[in-house]
């Protein structure tokens, strides 16, 4: 249960910041932040609450970006693309969610790992379409009935938007039967199992909806960005992607919202250290999850837990 | 680029990857401020932008001249083609089989490998099941390396000619000297070939320095930097006069060759023709653009 | 066409090698090590150091990487098995992939992006018999495989630690229980890990030279053998990994040079829809 006056004081400083911060690149690298926390989100229903491990949110993230892309450059409509990403991205969380819905563990990693290497091999070599490794640019930006929103700041507002649609929609599922249901499968599938949740399909649509929610993340990427590569979605995104769910707190909201503006805004804030970064990154990784597994957010109640113990 | 350009630059020295050259233009272009690049992609000077400039040479000529000195100098007509696969080397392994054609002479074989690619002897088998008597290879040093020594692995001979990284220091670190000899490449001319002692003396200190051997992208970053300095100290630092000084660029003596500005925005139109003698290249000669 | 087959059979033992390691680690503390081809990496670039930097003879190199590489595979098992025991699998793979992530780097700052080549131990010129060219490395690839895989199979076998190890493998809590040294067998699984991946770098280098980044692609193959032949079962590891050796290189050949390292994965994602617990089967049960 989150309290009120913490999600206002969240609001109003998240509407504030543009104000504050006038150095467009700043901007620029909130709004990566911003598009990563809705994609970590996504990966929170997969892996924080059904306990799926999924290293294939980087591919959805770029087949939601690559169809937009694509498809406007081709002359769609704005308006169509989410709707046209949505359904790419729910064909392939299909594609690879219904083979793979009995694997454990280490082998739903590697076919998650399988899946992500496989799309961004395509992505690489359909270069006709995909423009290969160099990537697409000029990709035409978000655009309803001709308006859309011109510069950093106006894209801000728009991503910080949906980012409050996206938490509202997971808060939502969380207290839904989905939500207990995939949090049931995760403790424990067998115990689930008797207790008659059917957890293959409880797996299978929070695949979805973790595909869903990186999709639609790499369509507003795609067209606020306006420049994709396949770098920016490959197996170390993936990763990445994981350790902001890790470090956030997995099966927290608010986590997933930390942990991805943590971990986008540090390799920026640590550019000086050079290639430093990546050994204390991998080194901060392994220390947060031996002292902290449970993320940022598990100290935030642990703290809360030993004030509300000492009053 | 963007937190670059809010610094107001005077000028830019851009990328020699031209897939960023490709991204940067549009928003270099729009502030107006002189991009000198080194990006080799034939394209990149023909995106209309008249404040780009390229000061390397670039695959454009790769593709008519390789051909050219195979066939008509090396007197080879069934060349195999293997390039590395991805705008860069596609590119080129286009443009040359265009080349050819225009030469009336038709390729073996044409075979591509993925840039992380470390296993080529697929190809190699190809080419050489198809009678190739030469191979023209394009890619980078990393993989060139290993196509020559999977090719020699394989015992495969063939006349082997193609860019730079034939000759690269890197490529020839990694191979023995029975591998490397005899292979030809045209390309940016290279420091270590030159006979006067102040480029030579220039050449270690960058590899002393930088711990990487001075190769010919640094060569002409370095001819750039002194280019600017001579138009600067003629026109001043006004963004507007310098960019028309480039446009105007003759005769200007650089290390290793001079530079001349065409229409496109293309300064670079001498290349080296190299062979490797063991570990060693050794220049043949310089080759011209035609027309220049 | 016989000219591939000996290229993919000699790729193969090289995967083959890469998941002996990963299954040794695996059967002993289960976990999966998912930088076992940084490991591969660190002891292409240790015998590089020894061989080409320190121009010591290769021979000596090979040894030298060796014990370094079990030493390697002690402080992996410190830092990463011992914080991490009892917690859920999923961190563990995490941890070791973050673990990969650190030694790259560390081998990028210390060696530099740049592709090196190593010598092979075994010099002369190459085999040719029915038109196919057979080098000298590849016979002392499949050499090195034959040695390793008998010393493993004497090891594990005849001698009373290797038995011990057998029976660690087979339940850890039960063995504490009986006396056996278990944190003994532990290391030795750890050290052998790191030195069959170890080996694996020495053998690759020399063919595809050796950069930092090689580790991941080489290790994520070494993964998909151990889940071909199904996890735990060393026999099917090594013809798992001269299958898949095999199937690339072919694929390569005839079907598209391209998509070279999305063979694995397919194969290895048709392999699991069709046997869910392996080509050769895997004892796995889960606790209520």
């Amino acid at each position: 249960m989150k309290s009120w006056p913490i999600l206002a004081l969240s609001a109003a400083v998240a509407l504030a910041v543009p104000v504050v911060a006038r150095d467009g690149y700043i901007i620029q690298l909130l709004n990566i932040a911003i598009l990563n926390a809705i994609v970590v989100l996504g990966l929170n229903f997969v892996t924080g609450w059904a306990g799926q491990i999924n290293f294939g949110q980087a591919a959805f993230y770029g087949l939601g970006a690559y169809t937009t892309a694509i498809a406007t450059k081709a002359g769609l409509p704005w308006i169509a693309s989410p709707f046209v990403s949505v359904i790419v991205v729910v064909v392939a969380s299909l594609m690879l969610g219904l083979p793979t819905m009995r694997l454990r563990t280490y082998y739903l990693a590697m076919t998650t790992i399988g899946f992500g290497e496989i799309v961004r091999l395509m992505i690489v070599h359909w270069e006709p379409v995909t423009g290969g490794t160099s990537g697409l640019r000029a990709i035409p930006g978000v655009s309803v009935f001709g308006f859309g929103p011109q510069g950093q700041v106006q894209h801000y507002y728009l991503l910080i938007a949906t980012l409050g649609f996206a938490i509202l929609i997971a808060s939502r599922i969380r207290h839904s039967v989905l939500g207990r249901a995939m949090i049931a499968t995760r403790d424990s599938e067998i115990a689930a199992e008797q207790s008659g949740v059917d957890t293959i399909r409880t797996k299978l649509l929070a695949f979805m909806i973790g595909a869903v929610y990186a999709g639609l993340a790499g369509c507003l990427y795609a067209s606020s960005i306006r420049f994709i590569s396949p770098d920016s979605f490959s197996g170390t995104q993936a990763v990445l992607l994981m350790t902001m769910l890790i470090v956030g707190g997995m099966g927290s909201i608010a986590g997933c919202v930390v942990g991805a503006m943590a971990l986008t805004i540090l390799p920026e804030a640590l550019r000086f250290l050079g290639q430093w970064y990546l050994v204390l990154y991998g080194l901060g990784v392994i220390a947060v999850i031996v002292v902290a597994p449970g993320g940022l957010a598990s100290l935030v109640s642990l703290s809360q837990l030993r004030r509300a113990n000492a009053g | 680029m963007n937190r670059i350009l809010e610094g107001k630059p005077l000028v830019i020295l851009g990328s020699m990857i031209s897939p960023h050259v490709f991204a940067q233009t549009e928003v270099v272009t729009k502030s107006e401020t002189p991009f000198l690049v080194g990006a080799t992609n034939a394209k990149v000077t023909m995106q209309g932008s008249k404040w780009l400039f390229r000061t390397h040479v670039h695959d454009g000529q790769l593709a008519e001249l390789i051909p050219e000195y195979l066939v008509k100098t090396l007197g080879k007509t069934r060349p195999g083609i293997m390039a590395v696969a991805d705008d860069y080397g596609l590119g080129a392994s286009k443009g040359i089989q265009a080349a050819l054609a225009k030469l009336k002479v038709s390729p073996a074989a044409v075979a591509s490998y993925a840039p992380s690619d470390k296993d080529m002897s697929a190809q190699l088998l190809e080419i050489k099941d198809k009678d190739a008597d030469s191979l023209i290879l394009f890619g980078r040093p990393a993989d060139v390396t290993l196509v020559i020594k999977q090719m020699n692995d394989l015992g495969i001979k063939l006349t082997t000619i193609g860019n730079a990284s034939i000759v690269a220091q890197t490529t020839l670190n990694n191979l023995s000297a029975a591998e490397a000899d005899g292979g030809y490449a045209i390309g940016g001319m290279i420091p270590q070939t030159s006979t006067d002692a102040k480029i030579m003396d220039w050449s270690k200190r960058v590899q002393d320095k930088y711990k990487v051997p001075a190769d010919n992208f640094t060569v002409s970053y370095y001819d750039t930097v002194y280019l600017l300095k001579s138009i600067i100290e003629k026109v001043g630092c006004d963004k507007p006069a310098i960019r028309d000084a480039l446009a105007a660029t003759k005769d200007w003596k650089g290390m290793l060759i001079s530079y001349q500005a065409d229409g496109q925005g293309d300064l670079a139109h001498t290349l080296g023709i190299y062979r490797n003698k063991g570990k060693t290249p050794e220049l043949t000669g310089p080759i011209k653009e035609s027309g220049y | 066409m016989g000219q591939l087959v000996v290229n993919g059979l000699a790729l193969g033992s090289i995967y083959a090698l890469v998941a002996l390691g990963l299954l040794l680690i695996f059967n002993t503390v289960q976990i999966v090590n998912f930088a076992q081809g940084q490991l591969l990496m660190l002891g292409a670039f240790i015998g590089i150091s020894c061989a080409v930097t320190h121009e010591l003879p290769v021979a000596m190199a090979w040894a030298i990487t060796m014990v370094a590489m079990a030493l390697v595979g002690i402080v992996f098992m410190v830092l990463v098995y011992f914080p991490l025991r009892g917690r859920p699998a999923f961190l563990v793979i995490l941890t070791t992939i973050a673990m990969g992530i650190v030694l790259e780097n560390l081998a990028l700052i210390v060696w530099g992006p740049l592709p090196v080549s190593l010598p092979s131990p075994v010099r002369g010129p190459p085999v040719r018999f029915a038109g196919v060219v057979v080098s000298m490395h590849q016979i002392f690839i499949f050499a090195t495989l034959a040695v390793i895989l008998l010393l493993q199979f004497l090891f594990l076998t005849k001698t009373r630690f290797g038995i011990l190890m057998q029976a660690t493998a087979q339940d850890l809590h039960t063995a504490r229980l009986v006396g056996i040294p278990v944190n003994r067998t532990i290391a030795v699984a750890f050290a052998f890990g790191a030195v069959l991946s170890g080996i694996a770098g020495l053998l690759v280098a020399p063919i595809f030279l050796a950069e930092p980044t090689m580790g991941g692609s080489l290790g994520l193959k070494g993964f998909v053998v151990s889940v071909i032949g199904g996890f735990g079962n060393l026999p099917g590891a090594v013809i798992g990994g001269l299958f898949l050796g095999l199937i690339e290189t072919f694929g390569a050949r005839y079907i598209s040079s391209n998509f070279r390292d999305a063979y694995a994965f397919i194969v290895m994602i048709a392999v699991l829809v069709a046997w869910p617990r392996g080509l050769f089967g895997e004892k796995s049960s889960e606790k209520v």
